[in-house]
């Protein structure tokens, strides 16, 4: 070996980290070579020289004798529990995959799946830009936007109380310009996460007529039309649908609950978000100012018929985060069209309190006017929560279910699917395996996409029985909760695919994967 | 209004801490230089730890591995601005004491430029010098901590000796040879 390579050698060598062979022609060399011995003399010099220094400074260091006490205080304060995160996946992200978007806000059910790497912590910041890199996307319904909201208010609410928050919203998906181009509303939401009652209302602002309305009342599942300003004079109808709380899911294993510090560090710590400023009221306030830049296809929105086209480019999306508490005060999402930035979105944050557990809400709507309460005793027309399902039922509901053969030893399926999806183009359900350890495996359906829109990104494709493809992607790693998934999607047959995620290892999820069989 | 721990959780929460605590907090003070930022960063890591605990599976490492990895992320994901602000060196280098005061003076003055060439390493550098020459890992364990290849440890350990070697060099008014020889006694 020339001195060259021996040189990079010398540092395993010292170390004891080279093989045997390799040691050995390191040794050979030395034996012959002046200049290298003195290399590695020199480099045994460094080497203590280092140890020694370190050992030195870190003498010195000890942990304060409060650094316990410190930590007791702070675990109270921040409320953390470590269930974790619930897969619903209603509005909620697969890790690793970006959302299906549930649009029966506007009557049609869209499902689009792409594959990226999402921080699902991101979600609720990103939740109103990144919908915008879809094709054929529709605007995301209020209730995911303060699903997310309600993530960063948990730490507070946690075990008792109800959480209230009330947001103004500005939209203007198709960045039309002048002064009527969008529409500003109010969301007002409650939820207790003790009992699951929730209720969300949107009113068309100023005027505060109800645009929309989301909720439960523990008998009754309220569900509505979606209003937008052409029908803003018509009377909202509002469903009325019987759901049992013990079939239910929503409730189950809550998923972690981040600090609104943690949410705003998970996201100082994306590549693609950067803090852009520092800002400061007038009332001594400070607030970061935190900037994600979205790149956006072109996109085409089809309201009630009417099908428009935003061309692509970029859109920015900033959030203005409480410099003390960390908590989301405002986001604001702009693109450019015609050299003009105009704002497509924006959020403000006007309350976000814990109520009193006892406090005194009225989930079943009766106090809202303006809107006529119909009951839908077949579930035919509102929008149901999704329910626990035996897998008898899954079978009688779809013929392209799949599932593992056998439960694994330790774990648990669950599976939900909601009860009303005569609107949907496949039927959807999920099936969770999860141990107690929190790890879970997780099969959902999907669209079925032609594999050729995503088989040349997948890191491993093999083939598993009865001719079913399966496609495994990149680990993906929540940065929030320090998970790393497994993903893959699973052509299962001509007109069904199904996605995985899971945060087992890839040869596990591989053996689990030769146990799946389509449900009779 | 924390969601009910029970007593074993806390107990095994409070032995983790106990044990461990050196490990994150010397880990930290050498990748930041300062004790409010290693006392930080002592609170965050086992924040983190006592949220992820039940997800821990020894299968999968041991749990020094892991809490290695959780300290090295978040010291890497925090980065300080860097005026290490180094604690003033202590004079309690008993064999120093027996040199002339000339001597001292410049081991004192060697010793700070020392600890000032390892901060300036780049963090990742930093990073393979500690867990190697602090806590005298295996180069295995210390890609399983990165979640990097084995040969990337090897060279980015090389590299680093190599950088340090340079600095050291310059750093010390006597050869090379003589400012090395007082660490040596030392250890």
């Amino acid at each position: 070996m020339k001195c060259r390579q021996i040189s990079k050698k010398l540092s395993a060598y010292l170390d004891q980290e080279l093989t045997t062979g390799v040691a050995k022609q390191v040794e050979e060399h030395l034996i012959t070579c002046e200049f290298c011995r003195l290399d590695l003399a020199e480099l045994r010099r460094t080497r203590q020289t280092a140890a020694a220094a370190l050992y030195e400074m870190a003498a010195s260091a000890e942990p304060s004798a409060q650094a316990w006490s410190s930590l007791q205080s702070r675990l109270k304060v921040g409320q953390i529990s470590h269930k974790k995160k619930e897969q619903s996946w209603l509005s909620r992200l697969a890790p690793g995959w970006k959302v299906d978007i549930n649009v029966g806000l506007l009557g049609e059910f869209v499902m689009k799946q792409k594959i990226a790497v999402l921080l699902s912590g991101v979600l609720i910041f990103g939740i109103l830009g990144f919908f915008l890199t879809y094709k054929n996307v529709t605007p995301v319904s209020a209730k995911q936007i303060l699903e997310k909201a309600y993530e960063v208010q948990k730490a507070a609410n946690l075990a008792t109380g109800i959480s209230h928050i009330k947001v103004e919203r500005y939209s203007n998906y198709e960045a039309k310009e002048g002064k009527d181009a969008g529409i500003t509303s109010i969301l007002e939401n409650y939820t207790d996460y003790q009992t699951g009652n929730y209720r969300l209302v949107e009113y068309f602002s100023p005027e505060m007529k109800v645009r929309h309305v989301d909720g439960y009342d523990g008998k009754f599942t309220y569900s509505s039309d979606y209003l937008d300003r052409t029908r803003k004079d018509e009377t909202l109808v509002v469903y009325r649908s019987p759901q049992s709380r013990e079939k239910l899911s929503v409730l189950d294993d809550m998923g972690p609950i981040f600090s609104a510090e943690e949410t705003f560090e998970a996201m100082r710590m994306d590549p693609k978000i950067t803090l852009e400023s520092m800002m400061s009221s007038s009332d001594g306030k400070k607030a970061y100012v935190l900037v994600a830049v979205h790149t956006m296809d072109k996109q085409y929105f089809n309201i009630n018929g009417k099908v428009s086209v935003l061309e692509g480019g970029t859109s920015r999306e900033r959030m203005v985060f409480d410099a003390s508490t960390y908590e989301l005060l405002e986001t604001e999402t702009t693109v450019k069209k015609d050299g003009n930035e105009i704002i497509t979105n924006s959020l403000v944050f006007l309350t976000r309190e814990a109520l009193p557990k006892d406090a005194r809400v009225i989930w079943d709507m009766t106090d809202l006017k303006g809107i006529k309460l119909e009951d839908d005793l077949d579930w035919t027309k509102g929008d149901l929560i999704p329910e626990k399902i035996t897998e008898k039922e899954l079978a009688s509901q779809t013929s392209t279910a799949y599932l593992l053969e056998n439960v694994p030893q330790g774990f648990e399926l669950t599976i939900t699917a909601n009860p009303n999806q005569k609107k949907n183009p496949y039927y959807l359900y999920v099936a969770r395996y999860q141990n107690a350890a929190g790890d879970y495996f997780n099969i959902q359906s999907t669209e079925n996409e032609p594999i050729s829109q995503y088989k040349d990104e997948a890191q491993e494709v093999f083939d598993l029985k009865d001719g079913m493809k399966a496609f495994i992607y990149n680990k993906a790693n929540d940065s929030l909760t320090g998970d790393v998934y497994q993903m893959a999607r699973v052509k299962v047959s001509e007109n069904a695919t199904i996605l995985i995620n899971s945060t087992l290892s890839l040869e596990k999820v591989k053996s689990l994967l030769d146990g799946l069989v389509k449900v009779k | 209004m924390l969601p009910a721990k029970n007593e074993k959780q806390e107990k095994a929460f409070s032995d983790l801490f106990e044990k461990y605590k050196n490990l994150v907090y010397k880990t930290a003070f050498l990748m930041f230089g300062s004790k409010e930022d290693a006392d930080e960063a002592l609170q965050e890591v086992f924040i983190q730890v006592y949220r992820f605990l039940p997800g821990y599976d020894p299968r999968r490492g041991a749990m020094t591995t892991w809490l290695y990895r959780i300290t090295i992320n978040y010291c890497l994901a925090h980065r300080r601005k860097q005026t290490i602000s180094l604690e003033p060196l202590e004079d309690v280098d008993i064999l120093a004491m027996q040199e002339p005061v000339e001597t001292r003076v410049q081991a004192n003055i060697d010793r700070r430029s020392i600890r000032h060439a390892i901060m300036d390493l780049s963090e990742k550098q930093r990073v393979v010098i500690i867990l190697r020459y602090y806590w005298d890992l295996p180069y295995k364990e210390i890609a399983q901590i990165l979640s990097i290849p084995l040969g990337t440890v090897k060279s980015r350990i090389d590299l680093a000796l190599k950088t340090l070697g340079t600095t050291f060099q310059l750093f010390s008014a006597e050869p090379a040879k003589d400012a090395s020889s007082i660490w040596e006694r030392v250890l």
